[in-house]
């Protein structure tokens, strides 16, 4: 059962307290907000009490009941959300040999695009000085090009907002999948942007503020660039920061953890609970991905994907099915402790 | 508009306090003015500049108050009448040359006129300046109508010339901008080549070198030159009285609270028990004077304009006279009959007066005062609050300072100064200004500011200050903030010209008072040569200005930003229009989410107002200036801005 944690009845005091997600929901519909490197920030005082941004701030006291109902037309028992279907998945044998990973999401929206489900992927690549950066992947290049893991934030809504596309897929973080539900449910008066076609989750624990985890990265280069970095899986966790001249260098996690945003600390939702698909690591087999289906959009996608060799799906292990119910319930009970 | 300086002896003329200002210093035959513009005190200087091409006198408006008095003191030694005008603050500023001065002693007549600002009325202080006259021990004149204001100044030269001091006339704001009747009188032609003489015996007052030194010997000086003041001023007829021979209460007075105590007098019929002694004099007080008074009356009032400057020197002499065997019962600002803050006037005067004598007085009616309140605080009268004017360069400026403070979201914030961009701590600048003192002083603070990041100091530190400002004390401030390493960014709002008090030039523009023929110092060469980075953008230029001035901010050093365009009053934009603005209805979503009326509630152009009906903004066309800012910030492109014809 999903029950309110966010303490917040306005975007401003979200704000102000430092509980902004980052999402970029609130930015580009009207001149009182803007975006710096890390959050909304407040540019002028707004005396409009029910704004659209308070309306869509995922922060903002959410009445899940309610919304799942609209959403999905029934409340879900199981704490990770509505599921329709549950897989072990990866990249399809089309992909072969050149994606050797799991890859799931990028073999998702590739088939998207290819399939003309969608004419464009709103997601977020890594940009100048590790700062995400939110755009549209047109091709499947772009897709395959932006498939770096990210670890911070990335104000992918603001784009969203300002573009007026009408025909897009989106996938991103749970906070801001929470955001595109509640501007689907949003009332007629209120300015709202397209809808995405599909809505594709990733799982997610906690995310870093980009403009410290940029800082940060930043000391790590000596004249060296970096290629990519992984967090570890398992007890003991290390982050390991791959160069392009292919050395390594690993870090505590704990060296990253003091820049996790303040609003990941008080987030119930690990797997994106309001998405078409959500996507994340199988604790027990770091070769495949979890696959969640909640909506039949998305497994009418999937089955398609399949048919067409993009995507391998396989039964779901019962122990991996505990431990991320397990993980989902203590995501929820962390915060009420 | 008749020209001062042609006026025929005899002639009257109704004319402003600081027109009469000027006429005595014309009268005198001064041939050197120097000062610095600031109210009430700008429009003596400005009135002796017109007419420089007839009466030939060298007028400028120096880089500062102590610059001012400086060029003028030269003058004064090399043999040429002179006068220095300022407004109270500038004698803060020129303090430190004065007391100096004041020592070393001046030649030809040398005057300074102070104006001062009672309650405030465009300060950012009531700072008395008549207790720097007591302090530096120079004798102080304080006129009280119009006519005295104009022959004060010629009193003043022949006793600067019998002291061989500066002496310092004091004017406030109701002498220095309200008008009366003034008479003229002949022009004096002083005709002495200047020279200075500097190689006389050291203690020469004529001839040897002007300095302080030797210290103690000419503090001596001082000493006794107030003495022979004090003896000067004895049978004055400028000091005078009016009332009975011996009054019940006496009221001691200068300045314009004379005019004020008659008229209380007068409206309270006590003429035969009140009377008013009139000083002109003030420092020092003539003591013997005050001594025949003290036998007339049992009781004194002291009325003058805010702190109880007259009143503690009349206390001093009655402590003092061991003769007097009587008890007298005084009242003031200590008794509290008289406030101690803000501006006296006749009601102030008739209060205490009836309070003293036991009489029921009321000056207002009841019905009516009732109606002012209500009026006041129902929503029939709209808010007035103070903004800048239509088209003002400076309410964009603080449109993009603003943005960068808050998107930089360190809770930064402007050490503000002194100009019309002062009103940046109001809703009008986004209140983004969080300390305002004297002038320079925004960049004074944030340098000190700048420098606490060796204790984790954080935020980040912006100051503004105006094209005039930064001549006249910016510099030195931005200096020792590039040498002692601070972290700031120094906004020059740079609208060509000392707006406030009515475009005078400064040293960054090509005229001088008088003419047009000075040499221009360009801010950014200076501020370049001190080493700060330094960066030119004009606050009409929207998106440059969003884009640029964050970036710039987040520098961790000392930045310039020199935000220059005309402000909209100057000569060379006034009438002019650079665009027509329309608003598109369609377009405008007015109080609806996504807007809610930003352009007439937080933009606050007062050309731009909320038609209540429609709930949409309209533009007044009659207002506006067409400086097409407001079409740059709508944010759904509401506001259309056409290229305005001039012809």
């Amino acid at each position: 059962m999903n029950t309110i944690l966010e303490q917040y009845e306005s975007s401003k005091d979200v704000i102000l307290n430092n509980y902004c997600s980052g999402c970029g929901a609130c930015i580009n519909t009207c001149p009182y907000r803007k975006l710096n490197k890390n959050s909304a920030v407040i540019i002028f005082e707004c005396s409009e009490n029910h704004g659209r941004c308070d309306m869509v701030c995922p922060a903002v006291k959410t009445d899940h009941e309610n919304l799942q109902k609209k959403i999905f037309k029934s409340l879900s028992p199981n704490p990770m959300g509505n599921i329709i279907k549950i897989y072990k998945s990866r990249a399809g044998t089309r992909f072969q040999p050149n994606l050797t990973e799991k890859k799931t999401v990028t073999a998702l929206n590739c088939f998207i695009l290819n399939s003309g489900i969608s004419k464009k992927i709103l997601m977020t690549k890594t940009g100048r000085d590790f700062l995400p950066e939110p755009f549209f992947a047109e091709t499947e290049e772009e897709i395959i090009n932006s498939g770096k893991t990210i670890h911070s934030t990335s104000p992918i809504l603001s784009v969203l907002n300002l573009s007026g596309e009408k025909s897009y897929s989106f996938t991103g973080l749970p906070c801001q999948i929470l955001s595109l539900a509640k501007t689907e449910v949003l009332e007629k008066k209120y300015l709202k942007p397209f809808l995405p076609d599909i809505k594709i989750s990733l799982f997610c624990t906690w995310a870093l503020y980009p403009q410290q985890y940029s800082d940060y990265l930043q000391t790590k280069l000596e004249n060296n660039d970096l290629k990519a970095c992984q967090i570890t899986s398992g007890k003991d966790k290390k982050i390991i920061f791959e160069f392009m001249d292919n050395s390594k260098k690993q870090e505590n996690l704990d060296e990253i953890k003091k820049f996790i945003r303040k609003s990941c600390t008080v987030c119930t939702d690990l797997t994106g609970e309001y998405s078409d698909i959500s996507v994340g690591d199988l604790e027990t087999d770091n070769s495949f991905n979890t696959l969640i289906i909640r909506t039949v959009k998305g497994l009418e996608l999937v089955k398609k994907a399949v048919e067409k060799n993009y995507l391998e799906i396989f039964p779901y292990p019962k122990e991996a099915q505990l431990m991320l119910e397990t993980a989902s319930t203590n995501k929820k009970k962390k915060i009420f402790s | 508009m008749y020209s001062i300086s042609e006026m025929k002896p005899f002639e009257k003329k109704l004319m402003m306090g600081n027109f009469a200002f000027a006429r005595g210093i014309i009268e005198s035959g001064a041939s050197f003015a120097a000062g610095y513009p600031g109210t009430p005190s700008s429009e003596i200087i400005e009135t002796l500049a017109q007419n420089s091409s007839k009466t030939g006198m060298y007028v400028e408006w120096s880089i500062n108050e102590k610059t001012a008095l400086e060029t003028a003191a030269a003058a004064s030694f090399a043999n040429q009448r002179s006068v220095c005008v300022m407004k109270q603050n500038g004698v803060n500023v020129a303090s430190d040359f004065l007391l100096h001065l004041s020592y070393s002693g001046t030649r030809k007549g040398l005057i300074l006129i102070v104006c001062d600002d009672p309650g405030a009325l465009s300060s950012v202080n009531e700072g008395e300046s008549r207790h720097f006259a007591k302090m530096l021990e120079i004798p102080l004149l304080e006129p009280s109508d119009f006519q005295e204001a104009k022959d004060i100044v010629k009193e003043a030269f022949e006793l600067s010339e019998k002291l061989k001091s500066i002496v310092m006339i004091r004017s406030v704001t109701r002498l220095s901008h309200a008008s009366g009747i003034v008479e003229a009188n002949e022009i004096l032609k002083q005709k002495n080549p200047p020279y200075f003489h500097h190689s006389g015996f050291i203690l020469d007052p004529e001839t040897g070198p002007v300095m302080s030194t030797p210290v103690t010997y000419r503090h001596q000086l001082m000493v006794k030159r107030m003495e022979e003041c004090r003896s000067f001023f004895k049978n004055s007829s400028l000091n005078r009285y009016f009332g009975p021979d011996n009054p019940e209460l006496l009221i001691i007075t200068s300045s314009v609270d004379f005019l004020y105590s008659m008229e209380a007098v007068k409206e309270l019929n006590l003429e035969k028990k009140a009377g008013v002694l009139k000083l002109v004099l003030t420092n020092p007080l003539p003591e013997e004077l005050i001594n025949e008074y003290f036998l007339k009356t049992d009781s004194i009032l002291f009325t003058e304009q805010v702190l109880p400057f007259i009143e503690e020197g009349v206390k001093n002499i009655y402590a003092d006279n061991f003769k007097l065997d009587k008890k007298i019962k005084f009242y003031g600002k200590k008794s509290g009959h008289i406030p101690n803050t803000g501006e006296t006037d006749t009601n102030i005067i008739i209060n205490a007066l009836s309070k003293i004598f036991g009489i029921e007085y009321s000056n207002s009616d009841e019905e009516y005062d009732k109606k002012v309140i209500e009026t006041a605080f129902s929503n029939v009268t709209p808010g007035r609050e103070m903004t800048f004017c239509p088209g003002c360069p400076h309410r964009a400026s603080y449109f993009h300072l603003n943005n960068a403070i808050k998107l930089d979201s360190k809770d930064g914030f402007i050490c503000g100064d002194i100009g019309c961009y002062t009103l940046g701590m109001l809703p009008s600048g986004y209140s983004t200004l969080k300390t305002i003192h004297s002038m320079g002083s925004g960049t004074g603070i944030a340098s000190g500011f700048g420098v606490l990041k060796k204790y984790g100091f954080d935020q980040t530190v912006l100051s503004v200050c105006g094209d005039s400002t930064f001549f006249h004390s910016g510099i030195a401030p931005l200096i020792n903030a590039v040498h002692n390493k601070s972290r700031l960014t120094m906004v020059i709002l740079d609208n060509s010209g000392t707006a406030m008090t009515g475009f005078q030039p400064h040293p960054g523009e090509k005229n001088t008072a008088c003419g047009i023929n000075g040499t221009p110092v360009m801010i950014e060469e200076i501020t370049k040569a001190c080493g700060a980075k330094t960066h030119i953008l004009d606050p009409f230029n929207y998106k440059k200005c969003q884009e640029k001035i964050p970036e710039i901010i987040a520098q961790d050093n000392v930045n310039v930003i020199i935000l220059r365009h005309p402000c909209a009053l100057s000569p060379q934009r006034k009438n002019k229009k650079y665009f027509e603005i329309e608003i598109d209805y369609e377009k405008c979503v007015g109080d609806n989410c996504g807007c809610f009326n930003f352009c007439t509630k937080i933009f606050k152009c007062p050309a731009l107002f909320l038609n209540p009906s429609t709930k949409k903004p309209e533009i007044d066309k009659t207002l506006c200036a067409g400086c097409g800012f407001c079409a740059d910030i709508c944010y759904h492109n509401a506001i259309i801005k056409k290229a305005a014809d001039n012809e």
